[in-house]
Formats: C-alpha cells, structure tokens, sequence
C-alpha cells in the first residue's frame, strides 16, 4: 500500500474516532438527541417598549452568555428572571453596577459597565420582566 | 521493541491525547445539556485543537516515535490530519452559527469579548495556515520563508484557541479539566522550545566541513561532508539528513537529502542533490572548506530494516536512487553476495547520474541493473518508456515473492510500480517506498 495512502487511512480513522466521542458527549448531555429543543422563535410582543428590548438583546449578543426558552448560552439563563428580580435589581445586573456588582467576576463586570450608556437600556430591563416563571 | 509493537503503541498514545479531551468531557460532572448541537458543536471544537496541538509533535522528529513509521509518513500525516483537524474546528463554528447564531454574540470585536475574537482569529489562522502549505508549490512560497512563517501562525493560532477555550470556560468548570489543558499548553511549549531551541543547539555543536563539491550526470552535485570535531554519525543506508547551508541551525533553514555514501565506510559522508528548486540550484555554489549543518539520520527506507531478505530488488526514478545508491555502496563494502536487480527509470541516457559507477557496482555484486529510458538513443540493453509492469516481469527473478522491493522516486512511479508488483503476486509488506518530494 502507498505510504501515502496509509496516512490517509489513520487520518480517516481520527476523523470517525473523534466525531462518534463528539456525538456520544453531545447525546449523554443530551439525551432527546438532536432536535429536541424547541426551536421555534416565540412571536414578537405586542408592547413596542418590550419588542425594542429584545431587539436590543439581540443586537448586543447577550445570547452568548444567557439564554431565554433553551436558545443561546445555556451557562446563565435568564428564563423566569422577570419573577425574581424587580426592574432596578435588572438594570443593576445589566450593567454591572452595586448590588449584582459584588457577584460577578471583575473582567465580567468590565464588560457590563459599557451598558450604562445604552439608549435602549430602559427597553432592555421591560423586556426581562416580561420573562417570569409559568 | 517490534517495528510493529512499536507502530501500534504510538499510534494508541495518538489517539489518545487526541480523544482525551473528549473524554474528560465525558467523565462527569458535564454541564446541564445545552442542546444537542451546541454540545457536538463543542466537542468538536475541543478535538480539533487536541489534533492541532499533535501537529506540533508530530514535527519535532522524536526518532523513536517516527521511526517504526518512517519520517516521511509522518509529515503525509501531518498535512492530511491538518484537514481532520480544520474541518472539526470548521464544523465548531459554522454548527454554532446554524444552531443559533445569536449565541456567538456580536463578531464585531469591539463589542466582542477578547476570547470570542481570539477564537474568530485562531480559526482565520489555521484556515490560512492550511491554505498556504496545501497551495505553496502553485504559489511559489518560498520555502524557508514559508517554514518560519507556517510555525509562528501555528503558535499564534493555538495561544489564541486556547485563550478561546479557558476564556469561554464553561466546559472547564472543574480544576483537573483546565490542568489537563494547561498540561497540553504547556507541552506545547515545551515541544516548540525543543525543535526550535534544544535541537538548533545540539546540531551547532557538531558540525560539518565540505570537502568536495563534485558535479555527476543529469544537473546532480554530490557534496563530501567530513565531521569537526567529533566522531560523525551512524546511520542505516537509505536514511536521510536535513542540511542546513550558509545559514544557522537556529534559522531553521533544513533541507531533506538522502544520505548517498556508504554506511559501512568512514565518517566521511556524501550527499547527491539534483537541480530542482530554489536551494538545490544554489548547492554548486558551496565551496570545500564551507560549514554544514546535519540533523539526523531519519527514515525507515533500508535494507537494515529486513537483514534475512535472500535477496532485494530496487526500483529508482531519476534522484530517487540516491538511498539505493547508499544501500548498493553499503552491500558492496560488505561484500554481500546475495542477488540484487536495480530498476533504474530516467529520460535520457546522457543524464543517468552513477551510471558509471552502477556498472562498477555491478562488478563488486550479484547487481542487475535494468536501464528504462524515456527519450533517446540508448544501448541496446536498456528498455524504453517507464517501469511497466512487463518490464519488472521480464527482469525479476522467477522466484520473486520472497524478495524485498525498495521503490524511490516521484509519487506517479511509485504509485504505478507498487501496483505493478501487486499484480506480479509480490506481496504489499514486502514492498517499501519512500516519498520523495513530501515537503
């Protein structure tokens, strides 16, 4: 056999060894397999204060820290966070200003404080409340 | 240990540290399921740069880890592995952004955090670090300035992945799973203070003198190298060196030639280089008395790889009979009486380079030489066209299949001869090829 065709093979081999650990990762912490989560986009709000909020969300890439109904990040989701924190609590989390301040890492806290100086803020916090727990 | 014990175990040991960060994945606690393809999508990631991260063993030309396999496979490896590994980090990325792209949050990097634009231009610099060396022949890169800038991008990228990773975190949570990563940063280190310091040095402090730059037919210069100041180097015949020219071993200006002396001779060594690209044009210009550098030898092409053979045959196409050179000067001083045949392809019998010294050879040893020529007169006894099939049965001995065949030369002829043999009933383990032009 070639040598060349011999590298191939074991690279070929690496290929399959490692998309099957991928998948067997992916399915032991997931265990519906793929397509179980709803992807469905819930439908836009009604309330134009709270569609600008989560236009906003949107636009600032929250999604690749949090997620809301199983979409984006699901380290940190914000689902129900509208029933546990009132709307200054909100604001205070969003740009890491005191109190939330002291429970988030420093450069994480870093990155909030830009935030502040958000025109949409104000929307930002009205559609979070609109996340409460069924 | 057996060449093929030893071809196995390193093989396990390279699938392993290439799966092993999957299966710390694995091993709990894993994270509360972030959906199916966001977690595949992740793996992925996680093993691309895992294989990322062999490449650079993969170079550092440990002998014992390349040698059950032959240096030249390695480096085929190498390229073909750099494929496996873009497409899984590839795959990382685009199975993200179709998943959900908001997840990736914004690309522009001022608003992006500092790892998720670190991973955006590690990902750029491995595609453009896979392109430039797939593409470099029909680029015309030039090859020293390709070798220094393909391994400054590759340290780049990997820094930047792994900033990607130990900044995204959330799949590191648990302390053993960053050690096992800083453990591969920090081999990564290492090994890249090996090939481009620790090596450099040890070759600095034995080096070579030219003695003699001595021109041969077909546009081929041997150069006759002698050691300074130490006892020179062992090596088997049909082993090659890098040679590093007018230049310092820390420039990392190498160059793969077959070693074409005698293994059993003095420490004096000599090298055949053909006029081919940019270095070995300029390799007539090197005057006696000039410094050299050499690292090695490598390579698993050797008739002291299979020493109970009854007899070998070798098939060689234009420079390729370099190491067969060296294995027929080898036997000859050993005055080794078994049967030999020489199947020797050029264009025209003008430009046979050793064609004298093939016939005194052939005096020394049981040596048949068959002459195939592609253009020309020639004598009467040479065939013409290239090394067919027909041609190999017409000259090999009836008792062909216990024979060991040694095949060099470009990658057409190899792959046409080894069929060729395949088809004559020799066996595939008894046919060993060198590729000739894998950097």
């Amino acid at each position: 056999m070639l040598r060349q065709t011999k590298a191939k093979l074991l690279s070929a081999l690496t290929a399959a060894l490692v998309v099957a650990l991928a998948a067997l990762f992916s399915l032991l912490s997931n265990p519906d397999g793929p397509g179980a989560r709803d992807q469905a986009k819930p439908p836009a709000p009604a309330d134009p204060r709270v569609a600008a909020g989560r236009r906003a969300y949107e636009r600032l890439g929250c999604a690749l820290c949090h997620s809301i109904a199983g979409a984006g990040n699901p380290g940190s989701p914000l689902d129900g966070v509208g029933s546990r924190h009132d709307a200054a609590a909100l604001r205070a989390w969003i740009i890491g200003a005191e109190p939330a301040r002291a429970s988030l890492p420093e450069s994480i806290a870093r990155r909030k404080a830009r935030y502040a100086s958000e025109p949409d803020l104000d929307a930002l916090v009205a559609y979070l409340q609109t996340l409460r727990t069924p | 240990m057996a060449p093929a014990l030893a071809a196995a175990f390193w093989i396990a040991a390279y699938l392993a540290a290439v799966s092993a960060p999957l299966f710390v994945l694995l091993a709990g606690p894993t994270p509360p399921g972030g959906g199916f393809w966001r977690d595949f999508a992740m793996a992925l990631g996680f093993a691309g740069l895992a294989m990322m991260g062999v490449q650079f063993f993969l170079t550092a030309r440990f002998k014992r880890a390349t040698a059950p396999f032959g240096i030249d496979l390695i480096y085929y490896f190498h390229r073909y592995l750099a494929l496996v590994a873009l497409a899984a980090l590839a795959a990382h990325y685009v199975i993200l952004r179709l998943d959900d792209p908001a997840q990736l949050g914004s690309a522009d990097p001022r608003l992006a955090p500092g790892y998720m634009s670190a991973g955006r231009v590690a990902l750029l610099l491995f595609v453009l670090l896979v392109v430039a060396s797939l593409a470099r022949r029909s680029l015309r890169f030039d090859y020293d300035w390709w070798r220094i800038t393909h391994a400054f991008f590759a340290i780049a990228a990997v820094v930047l992945a792994l900033w990607h990773i130990v900044g995204s975190g959330r799949y590191l949570s648990a302390p053993w799973k960053q050690a096992l990563w800083l453990t591969y940063g920090a081999l990564w280190i290492a090994l890249v203070a090996q090939v481009r310091l620790l090596r450099p040095w040890r070759i600095a402090r034995r080096p070579w003198r030219i003695a003699e730059v001595r021109p041969e037919r077909g546009r081929v210069w041997t150069l006759a190298l002698e050691p300074l100041g130490h006892e020179g180097l062992r090596f088997q015949p049909g082993q090659f060196v890098w040679l590093t020219a007018r230049a310092s071993p820390y420039a990392l200006r190498e160059h793969p030639f077959s070693l074409a002396s005698s293994a059993a001779g003095n420490a004096r060594l000599e090298v055949s280089i053909k006029e081919l690209g940019d270095f070995t044009r300029s390799v007539k210009d090197l005057r006696p008395g000039e410094k050299v550098y050499l690292d090695g030898p490598y390579g698993a092409f050797s008739i002291d790889r299979h020493p109970a053979a009854p007899g070998y045959v070798f098939i060689a196409g234009g420079i390729g009979v370099a190491p067969i050179l060296s294995m027929l000067r080898t036997a000859a001083e050993r005055q080794d009486r078994r049967p030999l045949v020489l199947f020797y392809g050029n264009r025209v019998w003008e430009r046979v380079a050793f064609r004298e010294e093939l016939e005194r050879l052939g005096g020394r040893l049981a040596l048949k030489t068959v002459h195939v020529l592609r253009e020309g007169p020639a004598p009467a006894s040479c065939e013409s066209g290239f090394v067919t099939r027909e041609v190999l049965d017409r000259h090999l001995p009836a008792e062909r299949r216990p024979l060991e065949y040694f095949v060099c030369g470009p990658t057409p002829m190899t792959r046409a001869v080894e069929a060729s043999l395949a088809t004559l009933g020799v066996p595939s383990a008894r046919v060993h090829s060198e590729i000739f032009n894998w950097v």
